[in-house]
């Protein structure tokens, strides 16, 4: 599978941190559905023509293998879709797949990112609606011109680490879209039930703890969650040399660790942070955590 | 990346379900059998048979083969060694060896002994064998452990498993029951080891929390398949008592079967269970029985013994047990050879009726007096007429191999009044068979020096001497012999100085000091002394356990003169380790002249700077039992003669002549106190790091405070100085549980309290300092226990988790 060179270029630079780009699991979607769709057309062949779903997991694994996020859809952010979807503005037309898909593309980045992040959008209609509704002051129509102001001019197609197909754990495509994302997809894209079985999920309780925080603290504490259980006991100093290529900053992860102590579900010492498995509750979210993050791990310890 | 978080990351996902981590685990067990098939140096195998070990159970078939593999491999594999900076490349060989790793091998084996329980069988038994005691050791392990009741592994965990039952037991009986007559011979003491484990009347499981270890236990449940095992297990042990080729084997599968009559430790036990275990009983009694007359006396009186005690604790639960083992006794008493054999040999036989309940009391000095009376019958019954039988019979009895001291001595009573009886017979049997008589020479000497052969006897003594043969067995005859003929005595001492006998010279001091009384006080300078100096030459201090516990020690000592002193000292400069032995002579000299003692471990202590070498000098014992006392009598002396060997070296000289004065005077009584306080008021800095290296070795007490002042007081200005008193006194030696530091320097700081309003305000200013620190090290210490009890409960669970 190839990549466009603007792509590649934006995904190389999230890879060496010099950026930190967030997807909306819309554009994961819609960039599997694209390849898959391509590719069965063309008569390649295609390895498992019967469904899309390991398209889609190869796509996200890729993307963060490179540092970059695929944001996951809370109820908040389709609950903010059908807003814009019932509101009087001219940018959505509900009745259109693609405004509704367009319209879980704002609402995931105006529920989940700061009002400073650069945001790049080439459809017209949507860049408008980024600045006119959610009110980013930095939207970029030409993916080029920042790419240069970035990097400079480049002429090689940079090269991107693929996973391999074949390799790609059961568990990571059962459970690459949200709940949430699942049940918005099948109304805002009626090829969903064509292409994708019913995806399990085991990160309920997970998911509902981190639903209302911003994309980057929902990332560091499901990893803080899942690394310290996996790694148990881990001394904070471990902590914060396996987060290290992350880019968090160490004050940030004390000051999310010390939130998850705060909330019960880890034990701090002089020296470590443990996962409190005397909390079933804790538990059970540490767990799910754990396996959220259990492809980075297999990656850490290069079984991936 | 860091191999512990490795370890951990493997161990959570050996235990996560699903396709993925299975796959990662397979990923990862490729790796290991890569590496363990083509790496040879010696940490990378350890580690990789470490990672092995956390995920085996995984993969457990690939695991089994893995280590089949690589065990294979490394029984030719010439290992290399990673550099260490500070150890010898020769150092290391020795210390990471093969069979280490064999030994690693085999314990991530057993972590997976009830997945491939038959091919493990198999690599246990076969290691079982191995030259090497720690690799048999650890499997010999794997096959208790697989053959032993566990609790947890019997009924499952009580909710989805079931357990196993006793599916684990039948496995090794299928097992040792392929053996054929060879590989039970080879496997010998590992099927002994299954068998125990499988006749056990007890069932036992363990489990524990951060703070309790539980162990639990139980009865064998009285099932079919339980007493299938059972049956079983006493099947193989009786075929392997017919390839046993010594009496050690035969008596080791006695013992085993013992383990079939024995109900369990606990008293809750139903009457089934009971029922089984005497069922087997019966079953061990008839084998016993089908023993009892083979001729072979050892084993027999084993019988005896366990018969005996059979009926004593089952005789009144069942008749055909009673029964059988009465015919048992009957058959025994019957033969003729084995009625003569109980009086002479052995601790083990019975010498009062079966079916009286014996009397506690007296048992002993009964049975003693009838021993006595018939060693006594039969020593006297020899004639010319039996010569032949008895010799042939004492030779063999001498020939019974013993590690202890309680199976001879009716026999060397025995042969001290044959010889007394019979002279002319003894003499003769020592001409036919000194040399397989050995040990029992002394006896048979003892008795003829008490008749009118003893001239004979010292001629034969003087031949032996000058032939060199029994020297030992010579000079022991002069430890009980009723009088000493100093003449051949000297000739032994001569013979044993030519040849540097060492065993010979550590024997004539034993005589000397068992013959020493009235009228043989001057043995001591003609043989004790001579026969010390040698064995000082030979750095041979083996007399001293010959010694010590001697009544006649005191007077000894006593008599010798200041060069006598010198040659006990000069002897025990050489023994490596200072203990009781050596306590109990060095106390009856430093009663008699302290500073010599003294004198003697500083010496000691300059050799142990010097030494090198695997056998460790050790030139002063942590803690005297019995010098204290008098070698406390001089404090000044004491501490002048410990000073002049002060050189300086600070760090050493806390262990060492520090020490020693810690040793003698472990209570700080105030004359030493004085004479320190003294040596420090000079002022000159290795005065006072003299006195602080003592002072470091009385683990902060609160009877070294006021010199602690004193030295705050001497020397305001010297950091080093002040930072050596405070070391001293925040000490605290040995505490005890989790807040034990916190705890001690709680109590430091109340016990430093009285110097916060010292009238020096050098004084005040030092004990303000002190406490400051204190209590950031009981902050300190307080996070460090919190954190330590976290860690283990994270680790282990608590009683909530585990309920």
């Amino acid at each position: 599978m190839s990549f466009h060179h603007d792509v590649a270029r934006l995904l190389a630079l999230s890879k060496n941190g010099d950026i930190r780009l967030y997807l909306s699991e819309t554009t994961l979607w819609e960039r599997a559905r694209q390849q898959y769709e391509n590719d069965f057309k063309q008569d390649r062949v295609v390895p498992y023509p019967s469904d899309l779903n390991r398209y889609v997991t190869w796509f996200k694994t890729l993307f963060e293998k490179h540092g970059a996020v695929v944001v996951p859809s809370s109820a908040r952010i389709i609950s903010r879709v059908e807003e814009h979807l019932n509101s009087d503005n001219s940018y959505f037309n509900e009745d259109n797949e693609n405004d509704q898909r367009d319209a879980h593309i704002l609402a995931t980045a105006e529920l989940k990112l700061e009002r400073g992040a650069v945001v790049l959008c080439h459809d017209e209609n949507l860049a408008q609606a980024f600045e006119k509704i959610a009110g980013f002051a930095d939207v970029r129509r030409d993916a080029k011109r920042f790419l240069s102001e970035e990097s400079g001019t480049e002429s090689d197609v940079p090269k991107l680490e693929k996973p391999n197909l074949d390799s790609l754990s059961e568990y990571a495509i059962s459970t690459t879209f949200t709940e949430s994302f699942q049940s918005f997809i099948r109304k805002a894209d009626a090829r969903f039930d064509t292409y994708l079985k019913t995806l399990p999920t085991v990160t309920d309780k997970l998911n509902s703890r981190l639903e209302h925080m911003q994309v980057l603290d929902v990332e560091i504490r499901k990893r803080l969650l899942g690394y310290i259980r996996w790694f148990s006991p881990i001394s904070k100093d471990d902590v914060f040399r396996l987060l290290e290529p992350r880019r968090y900053g160490k004050e940030a992860i004390e000051n999310h660790a010390n939130l998850l102590v705060h909330e019960n579900l880890l034990v701090e010492t002089e020296n470590y942070w443990l996962s409190n498995n005397e909390d079933p509750e804790a538990k059970e979210i540490c767990e799910q955590a754990m396996a959220v993050v259990m492809p980075e791990i297999l990656e850490i310890v290069e079984l991936d | 990346m860091d191999a512990s978080l490795k370890q951990k990351a493997l161990q959570n996902l050996a235990g996560t379900a699903g396709e993925t981590a299975e796959a990662a685990v397979r990923k990862e067990l490729a790796k290991i059998v890569a590496i363990l098939q083509s790496e040879s140096q010696y940490s990378e195998l350890t580690e990789q048979l470490e990672l092995l070990d956390i995920i085996a159970y995984r993969a457990h078939n690939d695991a089994l083969v893995a280590v089949r593999d690589f065990l294979e491999r490394v029984a030719d594999l010439e290992l290399n060694h990673e550099e260490i900076e500070g150890y010898p490349a020769e150092q290391l060989r020795e210390f990471q060896t093969k069979d280490k790793l064999v030994i690693k091998a085999l314990t991530a084996l057993r972590h997976i002994r009830y997945h491939n329980p038959s091919e493990i069988l198999e690599v246990f038994f076969e290691y079982s064998a191995h030259k090497e005691e720690s690799v048999a050791k650890e499997a010999m392990t794997g096959i208790k452990e697989l053959a032993e009741y566990n609790l947890d592994i019997f009924y499952g965990d009580g909710k989805d498993w079931g357990g196993l039952a006793w599916e684990p037991q039948e496995k090794v009986l299928e097992k040792v029951s392929g053996f054929d007559e060879t590989l039970k011979r080879r496997f010998f003491s590992g099927i002994i080891a299954a068998c125990d484990q499988i006749l056990s009347p007890t069932i036992t499981g363990t489990s524990s929390t951060y703070k309790t270890f539980t162990w639990r236990t139980g009865a064998v449940p009285a099932l079919d398949g339980i007493k299938d095992v059972r049956k079983k297990a006493l099947d193989i042990l009786k075929s392997l008592y017919s390839v046993a080729t010594n009496v050690g084997e035969k008596k080791a599968v006695l013992i085993s079967m013992e383990t079939a009559t024995r109900t369990p430790h606990t008293e809750d036990y139903g009457d089934d269970v009971l029922t089984m275990v005497l069922e087997n009983t019966i079953d061990v009694v008839e084998f016993m029985k089908s023993i009892a007359h083979s001729g072979d006396l050892q084993v027999m009186q084993k019988v005896e013994h366990d018969a005996y005690w059979l009926l004593y604790h089952r005789g009144k639960l069942d008749r055909a047990i009673r029964k059988a083992l009465l015919e048992i006794r009957d058959i025994l008493y019957a033969d003729e050879e084995y009625s003569v054999f109980r009086i002479l040999i052995g601790f083990e036989s019975i010498f009062h009726d079966w079916e009286q309940s014996k009397d506690e009391n007296n048992e002993y000095e009964r049975e003693k007096e009838y021993r006595e009376s018939e060693t006594l019958k039969l020593a006297e019954g020899i004639n010319a007429e039996s010569y032949e039988e008895w010799r042939e019979r004492i030779t063999r009895y001498a020939r019974i191999e013993s590690n202890d001291l309680a199976t001879f001595p009716y026999f060397g009573q025995f042969l001290r009044q044959f010889a007394k009886t019979s002279p002319a017979l003894a003499m003769q049997l020592l001409s036919d068979a000194s040399e397989e008589l050995q040990g029992f020479v002394t006896s048979i000497l003892c008795g003829v020096v008490e008749t009118d052969r003893k001239d004979d006897l010292y001629q034969l003594i003087e031949k032996w001497c000058h032939e060199g043969r029994h020297l030992v067995s010579l000079a022991r005859f002069f430890e009980f012999s009723p009088e000493v003929n100093e003449e051949v005595f000297e000739k032994i001492l001569n013979r044993a100085m030519a040849e540097e006998d060492t065993a010979v010279l550590n024997q004539i001091v034993a005589s000397v000091s068992a013959q020493y009384g009235e009228g043989r006080k001057d043995l001591v300078e003609r043989f004790f002394i001579p026969a010390l100096q040698k064995l000082t030459e030979r750095h041979d201090s083996g007399w001293l356990f010959g010694f010590w516990f001697r009544k006649e020690r005191g007077p000894i000592l006593a008599r010798m003169d200041t060069d006598g002193h010198k040659a006990v000292l000069d002897n025990l400069f050489w023994l490596r380790k200072i203990d009781y032995h050596a306590e109990e002579v060095l106390s009856v000299l430093a009663k008699q002249s302290p500073a010599i003692v003294i004198e003697f471990f500083c010496k000691r202590l300059a050799r142990e700077k010097d030494e090198v070498g695997e056998d460790r000098y050790e030139a002063i014992p942590f803690t005297f039992h019995k010098l204290s006392k008098p070698l406390s009598e001089c404090p000044a002396e004491a501490v002048d003669a410990v000073r002049a060997m002060y050189d300086g070296n600070y760090g050493l000289f806390i262990y060492r002549g520090a020490r020693l004065l810690k040793n003698i005077f472990p209570d700080f009584p105030a004359e030493f106190q004085k004479k320190l306080l003294e040596t420090a008021r000079t002022g000159e800095k290795d005065d006072l790091l003299f006195v602080l290296a003592i002072l470091r070795n009385y683990d902060g007490s609160p009877v070294i405070q006021n010199i602690c002042k004193d030295l705050v007081k001497i020397s305001p200005k010297d950091d080093s100085i002040l930072n050596e008193v405070d070391i001293i006194l925040r000490s605290t030696g040995v505490v005890s549980g989790e807040y034990g530091f916190v705890n001690a320097y709680e109590k430091k700081i109340e016990e430093i309290e009285p110097w916060l309003s010292d009238d020096s305000s050098v004084v005040r200013e030092f004990a303000k300092r002190y406490v400051s620190d204190l209590r950031k090290s009981i902050e300190w210490e307080q996070k460090r226990a919190d954190e330590d009890i976290a860690l283990r409960k994270h680790l282990y669970g608590t009683d909530d988790q585990t309920s």
